[in-house]
């Protein structure tokens, strides 16, 4: 138990800090939709009742939603800057 | 679960919420264009949402889980909006310029 | 040191730090650009109502917050329409 949250936690760090560094925008939306799938599994290992795995579902739905909203937004805009 | 920080215990999920929240805020003043601020915006709003869950307030971190996707939305509909009419001006302006004046 | 010390000082953190850069951050002669800046001592705010333990207001202030947007986006879009 401690060495997975422990493992979660270092992948965590390490993501954090790829997407403050990278400069593709692409690149850092795909190690961002990784950081909430951590930030997720970390909320459903901290909490030691059945209401956070409902917290941890409704924010992985949220999350995903967003960054899928995201990402069609950066389509439309590379067609965009293309055809113009 | 926690860790051992010279004397004290500290858990993972706080540390990771702190340094996306500081990253983050960094992040969004220091990016000049629109869809990199809102993707730093993102990362923040994650952080905030570890930090509520660390205080075991999970009504609160399920209310901004629901109202977080509205607001982004929101956001993205309206740059891509502004974005668009920017550049529906400034060709406006380039091809017709004794109208603009 | 203690999670509640360490949620307030961020939260004061970013509360300065949002408001100077909101005031002199880069290209803020764009409405969009200042207005996301404007989100940070938003969050700075909801850091130090987490650290008082103001459940209530909380939970008030994320509900409105995703309402100002709305008005706030369309207030800088119709300004742009009638300015062309």
């Amino acid at each position: 138990m401690d060495t997975l949250v422990l493992l979660i936690g270092v992948i965590s760090f390490v993501v954090g800090l790829r997407v403050f560094l990278t400069r593709n925008r692409v690149q850092r939306l795909l190690y961002l939709c990784c950081l909430n799938f951590a930030i997720a599994a970390l909320i459903a290992l901290y909490i030691k009742s059945p209401m956070g795995g409902v917290a941890a579902a409704v924010y992985f739905i949220g999350s995903t939603l967003s960054s899928n909203a995201i990402a069609h937004t950066i389509g439309k805009v590379q067609r965009l800057e293309g055809r113009g | 679960m926690k860790v051992e920080v010279d004397g004290g215990t500290v858990e993972i999920l706080p540390l990771v919420s702190i340094f996306c929240i500081v990253m983050g805020c960094i992040g969004v003043i220091l990016n000049t264009d629109y869809l990199d601020k809102i993707i730093m915006l993102e990362f923040l709003t994650g952080g905030l949402i570890g930090l509520i869950v660390s205080f075991y307030y999970l009504d609160v971190a399920i209310l901004t889980s629901i109202m977080e996707p509205v607001s982004t939305v929101i956001l993205l509909l309206g740059s891509l909006k502004y974005l668009y009419l920017k550049r529906s001006k400034k060709r406006y302006s380039s091809k017709l310029p004794i109208l603009v004046k | 040191m203690d999670i509640v010390v360490s949620t307030l000082y961020l939260g004061y953190f970013l509360l300065i730090f949002g408001t100077l850069g909101v005031i002199l951050g880069p290209e803020t002669r764009d409405p969009l650009v200042r207005f996301l800046n404007v989100e940070i001592p938003t969050i700075g705010v909801m850091l130090i109502f987490l650290a008082y333990n103001h459940t209530l207001a909380l939970m008030t202030y994320i509900a409105i917050n995703s309402l100002i947007v709305l008005v706030f986006i369309r207030a800088i879009i119709r300004k742009e329409e009638l300015e062309a």
